[in-house]
């Protein structure tokens, strides 16, 4: 499939869809296990021309982040973001944070943004440690959706972030293409559902 | 950017005030309505699994329409306190009975998509017991179908039915 298939397949209604049978972040991702459009990308991001892809990836992402959108609905580029801030994780933490910081603004988003939390509290202190991360140190702490923005807020180890770690540990055996079931650090256990 | 602390929980106004019998806090979110058309893609994508559309809205899912009557999100990993405090027990099929639960799990035992038995039919000459279930497709459709009717990613790999219910005391 090439690029520009892929990236329509993975913006059209049908893609949202079927990923939006998901629940949760695990579920998500097994459902982008299953899109060949995204293994296709994925498999892009990862050869030798990589870079260059996660710049594509990156640009697609500051687009549908500026697209007017009716607020009054869920943004229609939702899983496409999510999918693509998860595919640039992949290979490109860093250019998925930069991505991830595009979309948290958005008011109407979904999945993108719980896969944009993810880049930034999903490996812990790892976030907090990166001297080159796009997350500034904590500033502010609360408690609320009342937050104003350019605001950094903790959070604690909540579940979610359990399985962010387990999203994080089925992304890095698609990337080493090892076998899709995986641990967590928890006593849970996430599937990956290659069909 | 803005972060939330304890996202669902009882500070953060997107969830609802949720709990189980013993009060314990049941994590949820208000999620936006989805789009007309996105909402029409998505009974395009479940009419091959042949379900019959009850309604469709993107702000509830599975666990939201079982134990949050249709009002807000609820993740697959508060299904465990909600069963463990509310009572719930698994039972044979033989023994379901309209408004227990279906629990599907993933291959990990992990729960990944909950209904609520509809109807239940039993064929006295094979001994099977057939079960209607009403679920939640995500953030599709909610769906009246055959207990193994559904997507794959909802289906996992089992399914038990759970009852609270109090025949016997």
């Amino acid at each position: 499939m090439d690029l520009q298939s892929a990236t329509i397949e993975i913006e059209s209604a049908e893609f949202a869809a079927r990923v939006n049978l998901a629940s949760d972040t695990r579920s998500l991702v097994s459902a982008f296990f299953a899109e060949p459009a995204v293994g296709s990308l994925a498999d892009r991001i990862r050869g030798d021309d990589g870079p260059s892809h996660a710049a594509f990836l990156s640009a697609r992402v500051a687009k549908l982040a500026t697209q007017a959108t009716d607020v009054r609905f869920e943004h229609p580029s939702d899983a496409a973001l999510a999918a693509y801030l998860w595919l640039l994780s992949l290979s490109f933490p860093k250019a998925a944070r930069v991505a991830a910081a595009n979309v948290l603004s958005l008011p109407n988003l979904w999945w993108g943004k719980k896969i944009a939390e993810h880049m930034f509290f999903g490996r812990g202190s790892d976030a907090a440690n990166d001297s080159d991360a796009v997350a500034e140190s904590p500033e502010t702490l609360t408690s609320d959706r009342s937050t104003p923005t350019n605001q950094f807020v903790v959070r604690g180890p909540e579940p979610w972030v359990v399985a962010a770690g387990a999203l994080e540990r089925v992304s890095a055996e698609l990337v080493s293409g090892t076998q899709p079931t995986v641990r967590s650090s928890s006593t849970t256990t996430v599937e990956a559902t290659t069909t | 950017m803005a972060f939330v602390i304890g996202e669902g929980g009882p500070k953060d106004r997107n969830a609802i005030q949720l709990a189980t019998r013993a009060g314990t806090w049941i994590k949820n979110e208000r999620r936006l309505e989805r789009a007309p058309e996105a909402l029409a893609a998505a009974i395009a994508m479940c009419a091959p699994f042949g379900g019959t559309l009850r309604s469709i809205t993107g702000t509830y899912n599975c666990v939201g329409m079982v134990f949050a009557s249709r009002r807000t999100w609820v993740q697959p990993d508060e299904l465990a306190p909600i069963f463990g405090d509310d009572g719930y027990r698994e039972i044979a099929d033989s023994e379901a009975m309209e408004g227990d639960i279906v629990l599907y799990r993933d291959g990990s035992g992990d729960p990944c998509h909950v209904g609520v038995v509809f109807q239940r039919t039993t064929d006295v000459s094979s001994a099977t017991t057939e079960l209607i279930v009403l679920s939640k497709w995500g953030a599709n459709g909610e769906y009246l179908h055959g207990r193994n009717q559904l997507p794959v990613l909802l289906l996992g790999k089992s399914s038990v039915v759970m009852s609270e219910s109090r025949r016997r005391f």
